[in-house]
């Protein structure tokens, strides 16, 4: 009998412990969802978080008086560009977010003249268009999330109005498409191979990476493929202790 | 048992989940990344994830085990009750965190199982010290 009335209260608890936790995983679900737009079937994944409140303009991601500039060299189809992007971008992002360090974007088709595909010109010049509107690295980010197999045509007009409305309203997406097939995006493109061939290789590869002293024009360190995460950090805290 | 004695550990595994908690929320709102063992900490930390509603999740765990010490030092059959509901709440949503780290993210963040680890311990305790006997009943039997 005793027994008994000690376990009413401890039933009780544990069910509306279980009531509790059903509540806050449900509202959990309802804050995170899944980020799919059912429209356009673009992964958003966290890169809006990841993003959120870091400055943004034009090419550059980050803080303009940061001490350190990570310069990106990347071609939207090229995966381990994408594996970078998905897999060290967002272990670096905290160097970001604390003012420490600046990324520029770079793109550069290295990938459509052996392929005879136009999908990283369509890619890149999207990027550069959402750039004039200091949304650049959402579509770079986006495109990465969302890449496919190199050369099979997939950067179709339905994907890149995807791309752009995933963005969300902070980028007006008709005009950014409508902007990425004039000449407006030109110069960052062509500013982005010439820097590439100066500073990288005659015939540079994707990904590469440049870390500098922000204002210099000096290279500090070049590091080209998606090495590990560890050659970044370490050679990013090394420039931030000297 | 004695009550006192789950009472401690009850208290102790609480502070113990605080502190990873509070090193988590630290983090959070520094912008660092935390010391990390595996690969997996940051990312999860800056998943969509790591908040409900805004809230870092790290903080409402900071929460909830300040609440469990509370309850510890409040004498009273009803704090008891509250500290051991918590307690088996962690748990339940620590559950669900572990399963996002496993099939969401695909990442284990070494401070997040640690925890998932305390509360695993913690609500066993703190069932045995809801069903244990001493001051806080006595008391409010008087």
């Amino acid at each position: 009998m005793r027994r008994d009335s000690r376990l009413a209260p401890v039933l009780a608890i544990v069910g509306g412990a279980i009531v509790l936790v059903v509540a806050i995983v449900v509202a959990s679900q309802i804050s995170n969802g899944s980020k799919k737009t059912s429209a356009d079937n673009i992964a958003t994944d966290s890169i809006a978080e990841m993003l959120s409140g870091i400055p943004q303009k034009g090419i550059e991601l980050g803080e303009p008086k940061a001490k350190l500039t990570l310069v990106e060299f990347s071609d939207p189809q090229c995966p381990f560009c994408g594996k970078w992007a998905r897999e060290t971008l967002p272990n670096l992002i905290h160097y970001v977010r604390s003012g420490k360090l600046r990324i520029e974007y770079r793109g550069i088709n290295v990938i459509d003249p052996n392929t005879g595909g136009t999908d990283s010109d369509r890619m890149i010049r999207l990027a550069q268009a959402a750039g004039l509107q200091n949304k650049l690295w959402n579509v770079v980010e986006l495109e990465f999330e969302n890449q496919a197999t190199e050369g099979s045509g997939y950067a179709t007009d339905a994907f890149l109005r995807g791309i752009a409305d995933a963005v969300g309203p902070e980028l007006d997406a008709g005009k950014a498409i409508s902007v990425s097939n004039t000449n407006a995006v030109l110069p960052m493109i062509n500013a982005a191979q010439k820097l590439a061939t100066t500073k990288v290789a005659k015939r540079p590869s994707t990904p590469s990476f440049l870390i500098m002293r922000t204002g210099s024009t000096k290279v500090e360190k070049k590091i080209v493929g998606a090495l590990p995460l560890s050659d970044f950090t370490q050679a990013i805290d090394a420039l931030l202790k000297k | 048992m004695s009550e006192r004695y789950l009472r401690w550990a009850v208290t102790a595994l609480a502070l113990i989940g605080a502190g990873i908690a509070g090193y988590l929320t630290y983090t959070h709102f520094q912008g660092g990344p935390p010391v990390c063992f595996t690969n997996g900490c940051e990312v999860v930390q800056n998943s969509r994830w790591s908040k409900l509603f805004g809230i870092p999740v790290a903080l409402l765990g900071l929460l909830t085990y300040l609440s469990i010490v509370a309850s510890t030092l409040i004498r009273h059959p009803l704090a008891k009750q509250a500290g051991a509901m918590l307690a088996l709440v962690a748990l339940g949503f620590n559950a669900y965190l572990l399963y996002i780290q496993a099939h969401e993210i695909g990442r284990y963040c070494t401070w997040c199982v640690s925890n998932e680890i305390v509360s695993l311990l913690l609500a066993p305790v703190a069932i045995a010290w809801l069903l244990s006997s001493g001051d806080s009943d006595q008391r409010a039997a008087t």
